[in-house]
């Protein structure tokens, strides 16, 4: 899933150890999400949207998810 | 954090007594080793061993434990590597991966032991029956619970 958590992380200066720390998460975690290789849980996703002041919908890119 | 760290106390107390039971038992072999005269040389050998390495594990693992509980920082680091979700994702998938591969071995390896030694292809389809028994349990278990 795309995100746009590496883009509003360098627009605020903040470090990935920082992020990861902030939001309880270990480093290789923040790396794999920005790499989209992994897909957070809805409690992670929200502490990340909530750590940047915006929606889960403006840091996550939910276009591509499959329609059931 | 504060149940975090009355959970790290609990596993301090733990791995204490067991740490002490392991030392106990050490030192009892040893001293009765003599009284054991029908068990073979490298069984005991195995055992203490065993015990040797548990005592390793069980001293460096209380040692982590000991310096993150008098430590908040340390506590915190440590309560984020063992709730990471990525990391429990990767051990599940371990955890899955690795059980189905070793069933498929020990099949694999009881079709040739039944050639050769009755003796080992019963004990491997024993514990063959015993993983698949302890499978079923537990996924009934955590249906249940989730």
């Amino acid at each position: 899933m795309k995100t746009r958590i590496k883009e509003l992380r360098k627009a605020r200066r903040i470090s990935q150890d920082e992020l990861a720390l902030a939001v309880g998460v270990t480093r290789q975690t923040i790396i794999s999400l920005e790499k989209e290789k992994y897909l957070a849980s809805l409690p992670l996703a929200y502490r990340i949207s909530h750590y940047f002041g915006l929606t889960i919908e403006e840091v996550f890119d939910f276009s591509e998810l499959e329609e059931f | 954090m504060k149940n975090f760290k009355a959970e790290v106390h609990k596993r301090i107390l733990l791995r204490r007594s067991l740490l002490a039971g392991v030392i106990v038992i050490e030192i009892l072999l040893n001293v009765f080793r003599d009284r054991f005269t029908n068990i073979p040389d490298y069984a005991f050998g195995y055992q203490v061993g065993v015990l040797i390495g548990m005592m390793i594990l069980l001293s460096v693992n209380l040692y982590m434990y000991e310096r993150s509980y008098r430590n908040d920082e340390r506590l915190k680091m440590l309560y984020i590597k063992e709730h990471d979700e990525r990391k429990i994702l990767i051990k599940s998938k371990m955890a899955m991966s690795t059980l189905f591969i070793s069933i498929g071995l020990l099949g694999i390896a009881t079709l040739i032991a039944v050639y050769i030694n009755q003796t080992v292809a019963f004990t491997l389809i024993s514990v063959i029956y015993g993983m698949g028994i302890i499978l079923c349990i537990l996924k009934v278990y955590y249906a249940k619970k989730y």
